[in-house]
C-alpha cells in the first residue's frame, strides 16, 4: 500500500468513527424547523386568531432553559429543574389557582379533620399510569408512604411529611391520611409539583434508577433523555382527567414538549430568536425590552416563591453580632436599585425574607424597612461606630467597622454594588470570591459575616430550615437563637388551621426582620420568554413552574 | 519493541493508580461538603441531610471510602452520581459519543486546514502570501473561544439559518462547534509545521534527494513534509488532552453535552464518584494517546527506534 493511500485509509477511518459516533443518540422526533415570516403575522392580532383559528393538535416545542434536571424520583428530589419537567408528566393530587384556590386533581375531593391530622380523600376514577396500571388507593399510599419514611423520602416533599403516621386504604378510591401533629398545610403541598404521583409499579421495576424513568399520569410521557442535554416528551393519548383549572380537556395540543439545557444566556437567546426554540427560560436583563417590542416574542414576568436572594448575617459574629449594625446594613440597601442597574426588569426589590408570591407571605415585614442612608449612619453611631481617621471606614474600640462576604461564583453581579452601598455608610467589606462549596462550607463553619442564600419554594415553611436554631447544622447560618423565633416557626410547622398558620409565619418574618437578620435584596429571576406562535402558555399558582397542557401552536 | 510496550503499559497503570489516590485526597481536603450544597437550593433539616450522607457512605473515614471505592472500581463499577443516583460509567457513557464526535472533527478539521495553509506558509516563506497566512494564523490562535462561538452563532445561525446552534447529533449540528474549536488549533498547526518545514528544508538530504533527480513535489511531500511532521503530531497528541476537557467552553454556548462539562459540573458540585470517574477515564485517555504518539515516531522517522 501506498502512503497515499494510507493516509486516504486514515482518513475514512477516522470519518467513518465521527460518523458512528453520531447514530446512537439520533433523536426519535425531527427537531422544529426554524419557523419562517408567518410567525410576525400570525401575532398581529393574537386574540383574533385564538377565536378565528383555535387550538389545534401538533407542533414540538422546544423549552431552554439553564440547568439540567437529574432526579425525577418525587420522593427523593430537590431540583427546581426537576420539577419543572415533573409538572408535565405527572399529576398532583389537587390544582391550586392563582388565587391558591384549591381544585380537584388525582383527587376529586378532601376532608379535613378539625385538628388538621387526618385527610380523607376521594380518588378519581378512571386513571391511568403511563405504563397502563391504574392509579387507586393503593397507588397513592405507596406514593404517601415513600414521602413519609425518612429512609426514603429525602427531597424536597419529606420535609412536608414529618410526623406522618400512615395511610388507610378505605375503599379502592378512598385513602385517610394521619399524622402525629396537625399539618394545615398539607392539601396545599399536595398542589406542589414534588407531590407528583408516581406508578409503584415503575418505582419498584426500576429500583435505584427510578428518578431517571419518571411513570406518572400527566398530560405528557417521557420517551428520551439525553444526560445533560434533553428530555423528550411525547402527549398521553389517554389523558381524559385534565383538571378543570385548565382551559381544555382530553389529550394535549402539542405532539411534544423538548426539554433543553442551554447553560449560556447568550445562546438561549440566540436559539428563541431563529427559532430553534419556542420557550425560554432565564432570559438576560438586557435582551428584555428588545424582546418586548417584538411582536414575534411575548414574555411572562414570573416572581418565584420562596426566600428570596437576601444576604444572611452571622449574629454570632463580630460586627454583626450588634443588632444595629445589622439594622444599619438593610438601611443602607437601596433594593430598587440593585433591582434596577443589575437585573433589569427581570427581578422585583425584595424588603423581607419571602417573595410575595408566596403562601404566608407577610406584607407588613415587607413594609419595615425602606432605603434610608442616613438613618443608617445614625443607628451606627448611636452604637459607637465612629469614623475617627477619616478613611471612609467606621470603628470601635480600636476596630474597623468590616464585614467578611465569602461569596460564591454567580453573585459577583450584584456585589459591586452592594459593597459600595454599605460603604457610602461607613461599612467596609471584605469580598472573598470562593467556589460554591468552599463558600458553603465558610458559611457552615460560622466563618462568615454575610452569606448569600435564596431558594425556591411554595410556602413560608422554608423558613424553618432557615431561621430555627435547631438546624444551625442545615443552613440556619444566621446561628441566632431566639425562643419566639423558634416557637413560632414551630407552631406554624404544627398549625391546626390555615389562619393559625398564617400568623405564626407571620410573626416569624416580622422577628426576623425586626432582629435584622437579613439583608433583602431582589426576587428570583425566572422570566419566560416565548415565540407568538405558541399561544396559552401559563405558570401555575406558584407562579415559577410552566403548564405545557394547554399550549398549542397557532396556524 | 513489545518489551517496550509492556513497559509504558506498566507505566501508565501506575500512572493511573496515582492519578485516582490523588484525586481522592484532593477531593477530600479541598472545603465542601456535596450534601449541604445540593440541598441549598431548597434547604431542609439537618437530620434529612444526614440521612443522604449516610446513604451515600459519605460519613464513613476517607480511607474507608478509598478502599470500597477502589474495591468496586476494580470489578467496572464506578459507583452513582450524587445528583442523579445514575451509575458513573452511564453518565460518562451518555457523554463519551458527543464528546469524542466533537473532538475527533474538530481535530480533523484543525488538520485540513491548519496542514496545507501551514505546508504553502513554509514554501512561499517571505511572500505577502505567508504574511498573510501568519496573520490569519496569529489571529486564529488568538482570539477567545467564547467570542468565535458566539459571532459564529450570529453570523450563521440567527442572521442567516445555514446551520442549527443545538446541536442534535447530525452533522449539520456539529459544524458550528467544531468550526469554533478547530480555528484556533488550525492556526497553531500551521504556524507549527511552517517553522518546522523551515528547519527541515535547510536540511542536506533534501539536497541529497534533489541531486538524486526526484520531483520537487516527492522531495517536499515524501522527504520535508514526513520529518517536519515529528514535532507537529507531538503538539497534537499533547492536545488531545484540551480536545476532551477544553471543550467545555463550546459545550457550554452550544448546549452540548459532553464529558468536560460533565467534569466541571461534577467539581463545582463537589460530586465525588463522578469526578473521580471522569479523571480516571481522561488520565487512561491521555496516556493511551502518548503512547501511540510515541510509537507513531517509529513509523514517521525510521531512525527511531524502541529497544
Amino acid at each position: 500500500m501506498t502512503r497515499a493511500a494510507r493516509s486516504l485509509l486514515a482518513l475514512i477511518l477516522l470519518a467513518a468513527i465521527i460518523s458512528a459516533c453520531a447514530t446512537p443518540a439520533a433523536p426519535t422526533t425531527a427537531p422544529a424547523q426554524p419557523p419562517t415570516e408567518a410567525v410576525a403575522e400570525a401575532t398581529a392580532e393574537p386574540t383574533a386568531a385564538l377565536t378565528e383559528a383555535g387550538p389545534a393538535s401538533g407542533g414540538t416545542l422546544v423549552f431552554v432553559a439553564g440547568g439540567a434536571p437529574e432526579n425525577m424520583d418525587p420522593a427523593t428530589t430537590y431540583g427546581n429543574w426537576d420539577a419543572r419537567v415533573m409538572r408535565s408528566i405527572f399529576d398532583t393530587m389537587i390544582y391550586v389557582d392563582r388565587e391558591k384556590k384549591m381544585h380537584p386533581g388525582l383527587a376529586l375531593s378532601w376532608e379535613q379533620s378539625a385538628d388538621a391530622k387526618t385527610f380523607t380523600l376521594k380518588l378519581r376514577q378512571g386513571v391511568k399510569f403511563h405504563d397502563g396500571t391504574p392509579f387507586n388507593a393503593e397507588a397513592a399510599k405507596y406514593n404517601f408512604d415513600r414521602f413519609g419514611n425518612p429512609e426514603v423520602g429525602t427531597g424536597t416533599m419529606s420535609q412536608y411529611f414529618t410526623g406522618y403516621k400512615g395511610t388507610e386504604v378505605l375503599d379502592e378510591y378512598t385513602v385517610r391520611v394521619t399524622f402525629d401533629t396537625p399539618k394545615s398545610v398539607f392539601m396545599y403541598c399536595l398542589g406542589d409539583p414534588f407531590a407528583s404521583i408516581a406508578s409503584p409499579a415503575a418505582i419498584e421495576k426500576w429500583g435505584k434508577d427510578a428518578g431517571q424513568h419518571p411513570v406518572g399520569t400527566g398530560p405528557f410521557m417521557m420517551t428520551e433523555w439525553v444526560p445533560g442535554e434533553s428530555i423528550t416528551l411525547v402527549r398521553n393519548p389517554d389523558y381524559q382527567w385534565a383538571p378543570e383549572i385548565f382551559k381544555h380537556q382530553g389529550p394535549a395540543y402539542l405532539d411534544s414538549v423538548v426539554f433543553r439545557t442551554v447553560a449560556e444566556d447568550q445562546t438561549r437567546l440566540a436559539v428563541l430568536k431563529n427559532g430553534e426554540a419556542g420557550v425560554a427560560m432565564g432570559v438576560p436583563p438586557f435582551a428584555l425590552d428588545e424582546l418586548l417590542q417584538d411582536p414575534a416574542f411575548y414574555t411572562i414576568p414570573s416572581v418565584p416563591p420562596g426566600d428570596t436572594s437576601q444576604q444572611m448575617l452571622n449574629a454570632a459574629k463580630p460586627p454583626t453580632d450588634e443588632l444595629a449594625v445589622r439594622k444599619a446594613m438593610i438601611y443602607a440597601t437601596d433594593q430598587e436599585t440593585l433591582a434596577a442597574t443589575v437585573s433589569g426588569k427581570t427581578r422585583e426589590a425584595s424588603h423581607s425574607a419571602l417573595a410575595r408570591t408566596t403562601l404566608d407571605f407577610d406584607q407588613a415585614a415587607e413594609d419595615m424597612y425602606r432605603y434610608d442612608p442616613e438613618k443608617a449612619k445614625s443607628l451606627l453611631e448611636e452604637a459607637g461606630w465612629v469614623d475617627t481617621d477619616g478613611d471612609g471606614i467606621r470603628e470601635k474600640n480600636g476596630n474597623k467597622l468590616q464585614v467578611y462576604w465569602p461569596a460564591y461564583t454567580g453573585e459577583k453581579t450584584f456585589a459591586e454594588l452592594l459593597m459600595s452601598m454599605w460603604k457610602e455608610v461607613g461599612i467596609d467589606t471584605r469580598f472573598e470570591a470562593l467556589d460554591d462549596a468552599a463558600a458553603w462550607e465558610a458559611a457552615g463553619a460560622g466563618q462568615h459575616n454575610v452569606t448569600n442564600m435564596a431558594s425556591i419554594n411554595f410556602d413560608a415553611s422554608i423558613l424553618y430550615p432557615l431561621f430555627h436554631s435547631s438546624n444551625s447544622q442545615g443552613y440556619a447560618f444566621c446561628n441566632f437563637r431566639d425562643d419566639k423565633l423558634d416557637e413560632a416557626l414551630t407552631k406554624a410547622l404544627n398549625a391546626a388551621n390555615d389562619q393559625e398558620r398564617s400568623e405564626n409565619y407571620a410573626l416569624a418574618q416580622r422577628i426576623i426582620m425586626e432582629q435584622a437578620l437579613i439583608v433583602p435584596l431582589t426576587t428570583l429571576d425566572s422570566t419566560v420568554a416565548a415565540r407568538s406562535e405558541f399561544a396559552d402558555l401559563s405558570l401555575d399558582w406558584e407562579d415559577y413552574y410552566l403548564y405545557f397542557y394547554d399550549v398549542y401552536v397557532k396556524k | 519493541m513489545r518489551a517496550y510496550v509492556m513497559r509504558r503499559i506498566l507505566v501508565s497503570f501506575l500512572v493511573i493508580v496515582g492519578v485516582s489516590i490523588l484525586t481522592f485526597s484532593m477531593l477530600h481536603l479541598v472545603p465542601g461538603d456535596p450534601v449541604r450544597l445540593m440541598y441549598g437550593q431548597r434547604p431542609v433539616s439537618a437530620e434529612t441531610l444526614q440521612v443522604v450522607r449516610h446513604q451515600l457512605g459519605l460519613d464513613l473515614p476517607v480511607p474507608v471510602q478509598y478502599f470500597r471505592y477502589v474495591s468496586h472500581a476494580l470489578v467496572g463499577d464506578l459507583g452513582r452520581s450524587i445528583r442523579s443516583n445514575r451509575p458513573v460509567t452511564e453518565e460518562i457513557l451518555s457523554r463519551a459519543a458527543p464528546t469524542v464526535q466533537l473532538a475527533l472533527s474538530g481535530m480533523l478539521l484543525s488538520t485540513i486546514m491548519g496542514l496545507p495553509v501551514g505546508l504553502l506558509a513554509a514554501l512561499k516563506r517571505g511572500t505577502r502570501l505567508d504574511k498573510a497566512i501568519m496573520f490569519t494564523s496569529l489571529l486564529g490562535v488568538s482570539v477567545p473561544r467564547f467570542w468565535l462561538a458566539l459571532v459564529l452563532i450570529f453570523a450563521f445561525a440567527v442572521r442567516v439559518h445555514w446551520f442549527p446552534i443545538l446541536a442534535d447529533t447530525s452533522t449539520r449540528g456539529l459544524v458550528l462547534p467544531a468550526l469554533t474549536l478547530a480555528l484556533g488549533e488550525a492556526g497553531m498547526v500551521a504556524r507549527l509545521l511552517r517553522t518546522s518545514m523551515l528547519q527541515v528544508l535547510g536540511e542536506e538530504y533534501l539536497v541529497t534527494a534533489r541531486a538524486k533527480g526526484l520531483s520537487e513535489t516527492l522531495v517536499i511531500i515524501r522527504h520535508a513534509l514526513r520529518n517536519a511532521l515529528i514535532p507537529v503530531v507531538t503538539v497534537m497528541g499533547m492536545e488531545v488532552g484540551y480536545y476532551f476537557g477544553g471543550s467545555v467552553m463550546i459545550e457550554t454556548v452550544f448546549g452540548r453535552p459532553g464529558i468536560g462539562r460533565l467534569a466541571v459540573d461534577a467539581v463545582i458540585s463537589r460530586n465525588f464518584p463522578v469526578v473521580q470517574g471522569t479523571v480516571l477515564l481522561s488520565s487512561v485517555i491521555f496516556v493511551l494517546v502518548n503512547t501511540l504518539v510515541d510509537l507513531l515516531y517509529a513509523t514517521l522517522d525510521p531512525r527511531i527506534r524502541y529497544s
